[in-house]
């Protein structure tokens, strides 16, 4: 078991330390941001003095080591926007996301999951054409035009919510929706093959023979079955999240680090896209990490083939 | 947004349990997921190809052509008073011409996206099947590393840094997919060395060479044609993804996201704007998802 | 006479690598000596994993040893560079247990039997592709088969598709790895005969590998068998079969349906062992094992020119040779014995 935890870990390592010295090539191979970020009639001593301040004199590998070494000392650079810390001003936008995609998942678990033990179990019925209708579509969509209809319905029409923003509660409602629903609609696909796949096992018709009752089947068996499947693509579920979340926060307006990447981006604040960059890797990873070894936990045979 | 879910098998209905419950519910059954369906998807995806191919000529108007006493016109076809069968945009350009170029440019993406991810995957896919040392397993190192990670951010940060162009919107939509046909291919290659013909080949004489092209492409092709259905809606959404974030085509040029994105300040006033590139978009990734898995399905019957 | 095919202290060890943990390693041959003439046919025989295939892919070069070396009409095959290597498969050629996996399962079989000739560039499309259908016919496949795929094919026309794209070349040596194992016993007997004829036509040699004793008598010269990854005894055919000497081989006669042989002649069912290490490797299912059996590993003995032997306690063989026998057991027992007391 160690030695199956310490494999996803050094992966997981592997995986920010990939992505890091990924970001950081690339970010730097554009050449520097100086001259956008002075006036045009900055003389070059100006600019001389600007980029040795900032350290963009330096070889690459220089800059990398110096700002690995920081980045472990909790130091992540200046954003040059602003002069504050990256870490902070990444960090301080990060609860904003965390809020929209947490409450984003427990919608879509409490939808998704009952919707398609529903269409598994009911088979055949209109019940499971009528979600898998709604879940191909929601799973058609992209998170843009979901956000726009329900903007049209609830804010423009309707007038029962506001269409952006993030003052009050109620700012929450249409972000959420929109991110649960579309998740919950791939998942609903999911979990109806999962549930399908587990009941068409040997041990299930074998219990069925045995005279065994529907429903004891379904809460004994079958159910905790899909529930490792479900357990399998959780983390994938959440990548999705994350990903789709800077869709939202960008249509809504709401103040996460979605928005912020997209906002430093087109600013070419460097230290702050890295730093936000790495975020939400290591977001992601660590829910990969602990999805992982819950499996593990949850499914013990892997372990030995895992490595 | 889709959440592609990989491994996804979906089992094909089994018709006896479609007992008859009258003719309507046996006509609405067959519509919303019978094969009816997969005929409608390949209907609509053919106008799509027509569309892509012919919107020079299809469109009624230049769609860069702006009147600005014209703006906002409400559609024609729904009893507007307008010149514009769907309506105009805030500079006064037809809706539906700039749809139709839109719709061209997002699939001409979407198309050379998806082909350059299966050729970049297909071509990493047998490498790593190849050379099982350091390369091979930096390469599926990279597959499990990008599968665990949302795309869409390193998307954004690429276009970022190198800034906006066509070719770059394809190779980043190529890079979005080629891990999936890596794993497939790679999985399919050892197969075929270690319990198939290529291993025989071998003994023959045959070079990798010969072996891949000649051999195991031919025979990987239909898994590889379904995994590009699979793939090719996400294509498609990420690409307006991306144009809706004003990370894809560049005005005056146009694309489904771009439009989208323009129309968000006028949903009150002009809703067709939005109404009319969603609905496109809408409809061609669900008529692909329906396509895939429709064939996946019959993939698995066989 | 230089032998075609020669192996000389022939090992492999197989590594799996294991993550943070030390690698394994298995040895799958342990120090086989063999030779065949041209022309000749040597039948390998031993149950699953005691080395069989290994040792065919590694005659065939296809596979390096990691110990000894394998020689190819005198000269060592890893001396051969790339060029000469490619040069060596239209001489050396293998035909594998399961046809089917052997195919391309999309192409026609005509392009799939001709394909050797185009690889070594020995003719033009249009030649290859009549010579293919010579070949076809050579086999007894009918000509309407040619533009099938193998999927249309059954298993033993698939077989006689494999071998005679193995044949396309002219090779000089034959590898056939349970050639016959996968196909139906009334197939496995037309294409054994098959088998025969062409070796009697094409004059190649080849190493038959099997498990099924049955089969042997029908193709082989002289047979090898291996235990675990060691030759146990290697003799005439005839003689294998009339008289095996080690107790392994006997038992693996005794395990055939129908044998004369008694019931004690059988294997215990003993645990196998993997590890050869100090003593016999067979020693927890022989019928005749003894104390020394356990803790000295027995040498190879020639008991004749061409008969060898690795066994403490050999059986005694029948009457009219008995003299020759009693000689070399009354030779093994002592070089026995002096090792004893060296040890
Ligand atoms: N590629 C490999 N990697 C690791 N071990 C291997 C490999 N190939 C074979 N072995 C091991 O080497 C030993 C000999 O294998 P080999 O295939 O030569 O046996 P065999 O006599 O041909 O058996 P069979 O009758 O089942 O074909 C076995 O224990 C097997 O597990
Ligand atoms: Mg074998």
């Amino acid at each position: 078991m160690t030695g199956f935890v310490l494999g996803r870990v050094l992966r997981a390592v592997l995986t920010l330390l990939v992505v890091l010295s990924l970001t950081f090539v690339m970010l730097r191979m554009t050449g520097d941001p100086t001259r956008m970020l002075l006036p045009d009639t900055a003389s070059d001593e100006m600019v001389a003095s600007f980029r040795a301040h900032w350290g963009l004199d330096q070889p690459i590998l220089m800059q990398y080591l110096h700002y690995t070494g920081n980045l472990l000392k909790g130091d992540a650079g200046l954003s040059i926007a602003n002069g504050r810390p990256a870490l902070l001003v990444a960090t301080e936008r990060l609860p904003a996301t965390l809020k929209l995609t947490t409450t984003a998942l427990v919608l879509m678990l409490l939808i998704g999951v009952p919707a398609g033990i529903l269409a598994a179990l009911k088979r055949g019925s209109i019940w499971d054409r009528s979600v898998m209708l709604l879940a191909t579509l929601g799973f058609s969509l992209p998170g843009f035009v979901v956000s726009i209809g329900l903007v049209y319905l609830f804010a423009v029409w309707l007038r029962w919510l506001p269409s952006s923003g993030s003052a009050s509660l109620r700012h929450m409602v249409l972000p959420v929706l929109t991110l649960g629903l579309a998740g919950a609609a791939g998942l609903a696909r999911y979990i109806r093959v999962a549930v399908l796949d587990v009941m068409e096992r040997p041990f299930i018709l074998a219990a069925r023979a045995s005279g065994k009752g529907r429903a004891a089947i379904l809460w004994q068996h079958v159910l905790p079955n899909a529930a490792i499947s479900l357990v399998t693509i959780l983390g994938f579920m959440v990548a999705g999240l994350f990903g789709g979340s800077i869709i939202i926060e960008q249509v809504f307006g709401w103040p996460g680090i979605g928005r912020l990447l997209l906002e430093t981006v087109g600013m070419r604040d460097f230290a702050v896209v890295q730093m936000l960059v790495i975020l939400f890797t290591a977001i992601v990873t660590l829910c990969n990490l602990t999805v992982d070894i819950a499996y593990g936990i949850l499914n013990p045979r892997i372990q030995a083939t895992a490595c | 947004m889709a959440f592609s879910t990989r491994a996804f098998r979906q089992r094909p209905v089994d018709p006896s349990r479609a007992s008859a419950k009258g003719q309507a519910g046996l006509w609405l059954r067959a519509m919303l997921l019978g094969p009816v369906t997969a005929t409608l998807a390949k209907l609509w995806l053919i106008s799509v190809l027509v569309i892509a191919i012919g919107a020079p000529w299809l469109a009624p108007w230049d769609y860069t052509y702006q009147q600005p006493l014209l703006r906002l016109s409400p559609p024609a076809l729904f009893g507007g008073d307008s010149p514009f069968w769907l309506g105009s945009d805030h500079l006064g350009r037809d809706t539906l011409s700039r749809s139709l170029y839109a719709m061209r440019f997002s699939l001409i993406v979407a198309i050379i996206g998806t082909l350059t991810g299966a050729a970049i995957g297909i071509l990493a896919g047998m490498v790593a099947a190849r050379r099982r040392g350091v390369l091979g397993e930096a390469i599926m190192a990279a597959v499990d590393i990008q599968a665990s990670l949302p795309f869409l951010i390193f998307a954004i940060v690429v276009v970022g840094v190198f800034g906006k162009s066509f070719w770059l919107i394809v190779l980043i939509i190529g890079i979005a997919g080629w891990e999936r046909y890596a794993r497939l291919v790679r999985g399919l290659v050892l197969d075929a060395e270690t319990h198939g013909y290529a291993g025989a080949l071998r003994v023959v004489g045959a070079g990798t060479g010969r072996i891949y092209l000649h051999h195991v492409l031919p025979n990987i092709l239909g898994v590889l044609m379904v995994q590009m259905t699979l793939n090719f809606p996400e294509s498609i959404l990420l690409e307006t993804s991306l144009s809706f974030l004003g990370l894809g085509v560049q005005p005056p040029m146009t694309s489904l996201g771009l439009m989208i994105s323009e129309s968000r300040n006028y949903i009150v006033n002009a809703p067709w704007m939005a109404a009319v590139p969603s609905l496109l978009i809408l409809l061609t990734t669900l008529a692909f998802v329906v396509l895939g898995d429709n064939i996946r399905d019959r993939v698995a019957r066989d | 006479m230089t032998p075609l095919i020669r192996a000389e202290a022939l090992s492999h060890s197989y590594k799996t690598r294991r993550f943070l943990r030390p690698n394994l390693s298995h040895m799958a041959l342990d120090g086989i000596d063999l030779s065949l003439a041209a022309g000749e046919t040597l039948a390998v025989v031993g149950e699953s994993g005691s080395g069989k295939s290994t040792l065919g892919r590694m005659l065939l070069g296809i596979e390096r040893p990691t110990g000894g070396r394998v020689s190819y009409e005198g000269r060592d095959l890893s001396s051969f560079g790339p060029a000469e290597a490619l040069r060596l498969t239209q001489d050396l050629q293998m035909v594998f247990q399961n046809p089917s996996a052997a195919l391309d399962p999309r192409l026609a079989v005509i392009s799939q039997i001709a394909e050797p000739l185009l690889i070594h560039k020995l003719a033009g499309l249009a030649e290859a592709r009549s010579r293919a259908a010579e070949m076809m016919e050579r086999v007894g496949l009918p000509p309407p088969l040619a533009n099938r795929t193998p999927k249309l094919l059954s298993g033993g026309q698939r077989q006689r598709v494999v071998i005679a794209r193995a044949l396309m070349t002219g090779p000089r040596f034959v590898v056939f790895d349970e050639a016959v194992s996968a196909l139906d016993v009334s197939v496995q007997a037309q294409i054994l005969e098959l088998i025969r004829s062409l070796r009697r036509s094409g004059g190649f040699a080849s190493l038959f590998i099997t498990h099924d004793l049955r089969v042997v008598r029908h193709v082989a010269d002289r047979v090898a068998v291996l235990y675990l990854g060691r030759l146990v005894e290697e003799g005439p055919a005839r003689q294998i079969f009339a008289a095996p000497g080690h107790p392994y081989t006997r038992a693996l006669l005794a395990a055939i349906p129908g044998s004369p042989l008694p019931r004690a002649a059988r294997l215990h069912a003993g645990e196998i062992r993997r590890e050869v290490g100090l003593g016999c490797a067979l020693v927890s299912r022989c019928p005749v094992a003894s104390a020394l059996c356990a803790q000295l590993t027995p040498p190879l003995v020639r008991l004749a020119p061409g008969r060898r032997l690795t066994c403490h306690h050999p059986l005694p063989r029948p009457a009219p040779r008995a003299q020759g026998a009693e000689a070399a057991t009354a030779g093994l027992v002592h070089s026995v014995a002096s090792q004893e007391e060296s040890a």
